[in-house]
């Protein structure tokens, strides 16, 4: 009787571990579930807010340019200063700009020297004699290096070169039979003195085949270039002192000057010397020519000025722009003339306008160009555009938080089944593919899905067929 | 000569007994040991092999018994079911048997040998029989898929009156006639008198009828559908083929049948000894 009492209090306490065992085990298990929140999927076309940051950037930028080679002795502004008209840019040497004025003034002295110099022009030399046949230019021509100046008469020239021939060779014989005297005469002392003649007299005879001889070679040059005489040099012709019919002179034929564009140096110079006037007169400040926003300023004081522009000033006056960068994907959902909204000032300052044109860029990606109508808008002020896109059709929409995978998405669908325990929640995976999405929402191109399909939403990684909790 | 034939009597019994034994130390066994040695020792059942399982864990794990006890609320559901509905069952039985076996053990009346034919008759019919008839019969009355879809059938089974009634019978009649000459009305008689002497039936009913509504299959597996119902003979199964799961459920169902019996051992031999006493 004992022992039955022993075992029924055993028995006893084996439901009574059993009931307890029961909480417990239903506290572990629910606690070992994933918890889950569950959204519906529905048909719907999905629209998003695009935002791109981007910048105002001016229609008009004047740039001020400086002569090469100054110092920069102080810089007022930076690029993004709001400037007024006159107000300083930056401050210049004028120590350095008194000196590089002064060396202006003296070069531009020399220029205008060799200028007065040059002004009879350079003279064109025939040989003298020459029957001119045809002149070719006149008074205030322009010619080029090469050009034919004027023709002598070729038959004529040829009877001259005959002649001179003749005189030549008639001078070498004559010089021939000095040199045979002298050399017989050279071994008698008493003909000593006449043999020193007869050399002298050849020598004479020589210089005069020689010069023949050049002569002729001019001739005969002049021959083989069917007579025409050309200018040396390129320039204006200043003056003709031969006609047709002539015969040249030992003087000049024609005379060509300098051409009338190369005076364009001084003036250049001088145009120069009158800025650094001007920039000397204002204490080596350099002002802005109108109200705008310093768009860059890439010399710094102490630097030099360049060829480059030392400011960029962008015109407030004009017509602003802002230039939002879009993204390949972004792009294809914008278009110009859709309505936009672009704000700027962190918000404050909210414009409604319209994209005028959507451009690409040269690495990657689009611009999308917004003109703005406010006066409060300023270059350089950084910003967002906000452009609402839609999907193009209808479809089933699921949010993008319960899609998981990279490149095969997937998601799971929440399935009611009865089980021992009540009514409990499992994880159907579904293979879809995505297709459209917006910040929170993502549409299916590809799913099994149909409205109502209660989705999961959870960071925790779910298998096929795994049991959840739902919270909430 | 005699001597000798005792001991072959032990020997065969010995064994006899090992091998009805066997299956619950194998099951013991393998509920301790993990899944690889399980997956071992069960594959070549797969590929049409014998299964040679250790009957000694080479490593012993709780962890069947941890998933089973600690992370398996269902385990505690249908353990909850199942003795629910057996307590129910032998509590019906009892309440409507006793009277019943009380009656055709101690009283006359018309019809009484043919009604009792009856009750034996349907003692005999198997459940396959009447299943049809009782599936309409739920299904009719809306309790199918109901924990009264097994109790109700259950509850006005022969099987107990039956025992009860041999138990009942072997209450010596003068004992109640003087019971009734002290005044003692029948209902008195039979709380003070038959129940009290009848116990060993009553024990015996009670013991065997749980031991057949802890273990029932057909009757759930026809009447339930809702797995909130399901007793451990059905959820058993579902854990697996052979799986350490299903080992330890099944040694942990085994417990509440063994107190049981341990409890009515004594009594169910004598109950058992006077049914089967010829009238």
């Amino acid at each position: 009787m004992t022992d039955k009492k022993k075992v029924m209090k055993l028995f006893a306490g084996f439901l009574a571990a059993m009931l307890i065992m029961t909480f417990v085990s239903r506290a572990v298990y629910a606690k070992s579930l994933p918890l889950v929140q569950v959204k519906e999927a529905k048909t719907q076309r999905l629209t998003r807010m695009i935002r791109c940051g981007g910048t105002v950037v001016p229609t008009a930028v004047k740039s001020v340019f400086l002569p090469e080679g100054l110092t920069v002795e102080q810089m007022y502004v930076l690029g993004g200063c709001a400037v007024k008209k006159d107000e300083a840019l930056l401050m210049l040497d004028t120590a350095q700009l008194k000196e590089k004025a002064l060396t202006l003034e003296n070069e531009i002295e020399e220029l205008k020297e060799q200028s007065e110099q040059s002004k009879s022009g350079t003279p064109v030399f025939a040989e003298p004699d020459m029957p001119v046949s045809k002149v070719n230019v006149g008074k205030g021509d322009t010619v080029e290096k090469g050009d034919v100046l004027f023709t002598v008469d070729s038959e004529r020239l040829l009877r001259l070169i005959n002649e001179l021939e003749t005189e030549r060779n008639s001078d070498i014989i004559n010089r021939d039979g000095c040199l045979a005297a002298a050399q017989k005469a050279e071994g008698d002392a008493a003909l000593e003195e006449a043999a020193s003649q007869q050399k002298v007299q050849a020598a004479v005879y020589d210089c005069n085949i020689k010069q023949k001889q050049h002569k002729i070679d001019r001739y005969l040059a002049v021959h083989k270039n069917g007579g025409r005489v050309c200018a040396p040099c390129g320039g204006t012709v200043t003056a003709v002192k031969i006609s047709d019919g002539d015969l040249t002179a030992e003087s000049a034929a024609v005379l060509i000057g300098e051409r009338i564009n190369e005076s364009s140096a001084v003036r250049e110079k001088e145009k120069l010397l009158k800025k650094y006037r001007c920039l000397i007169k204002d204490g080596g400040i350099v002002r802005s020519e109108t109200d705008g926003t310093v768009t860059s300023a890439p010399v710094n004081a102490g630097e030099q000025t360049t060829a480059s522009a030392a400011v960029c000033i962008a015109d407030n006056s004009q017509q602003m722009y802002f230039h939002a960068e879009l993204s390949e994907e972004d792009a294809k959902q914008v278009s110009a003339g859709d309505q936009t909204d672009v704000v700027l000032h962190n918000g404050k300052l909210k414009l409604s306008c319209r994209i005028e044109a959507v451009v690409k860029r040269s690495g990657t990606g689009y611009t999308a160009i917004a003109p703005i109508d406010c006066t409060e808008a300023l270059c350089g002020d950084i910003g967002e555009l906000r452009i609402q896109a839609a999907a193009e059709e209808s479809s089933i929409c699921v949010p993008t938080s319960a899609l998981f995978g990279s490149d095969h998405k997937y998601l799971f669908i929440l399935k009611k089944e009865d089980g021992f325990i009540g009514e409990e929640y499992r994880a159907e995976r579904v293979d879809v593919t995505a297709g459209y999405s917006n910040d929170s929402m993502t549409a299916l191109s590809s799913s099994g899905l149909s409205d109502g399909d209660k989705i999961i939403c959870t960071d925790k990684k779910l298998t096929d067929g795994q049991t959840v909790r739902l919270s909430g | 000569m005699r001597k000798t034939a005792e001991i072959f009597g032990y020997i065969f019994c010995g064994v006899l007994c090992l091998l009805i034994c066997l299956p619950v130390l194998l099951l013991m066994t393998l509920s301790l040991q993990d899944e690889t040695e399980l997956l071992k020792a069960f594959s070549p059942l797969g590929g049409g092999g014998f299964s040679r399982p250790d009957l000694l864990p080479l490593y012993p794990a709780i962890d069947n018994y941890k998933e089973i006890l600690l992370y398996s609320p269902d385990f505690y559901t249908v353990f909850w079911n199942s003795l629910g509905m057996t307590a129910a069952v032998l509590c019906g039985q009892l309440l409507i048997g006793v009277p019943a076996a009380w009656a055709f053990a101690k009283f006359r009346f018309r019809f009484k040998k043919l009604l009792f034919d009856i009750y034996v008759l349907l003692m005999l019919l198997p459940f396959q029989v009447t299943m049809l008839s009782q599936y309409i019969l739920l299904n009719k009355t809306g309790l199918m898929d109901s924990r009264a879809a097994i109790i109700l059938p259950a509850v006005f089974s022969a099987f107990p009156v039956f025992i009860m009634y041999r138990s009942f019978c072997a209450i010596p009649k003068e004992i109640l006639d003087s019971a009734r000459i002290d005044g003692a009305g029948e209902w008195r008689i039979l709380f003070r008198i038959g129940l009290p002497m009848g116990s060993g039936g009553i024990t015996a009913a009670a013991v065997l009828g749980f031991l057949d509504f802890w273990n029932m299959v057909e009757q759930p597996l026809t009447f339930l559908k809702d797995k909130r119902l399901f007793p451990l003979s059905l959820y058993l199964p579902m854990l697996g083929k052979m799986s350490g799961g299903m080992l330890a459920a099944s040694a942990v169902t085994l417990i509440p049948a063994v107190f049981i019996f341990v409890m009515g051992q004594d009594r169910i031999e004598s109950g058992i000894i006077s049914s089967a006493v010829k009238e």
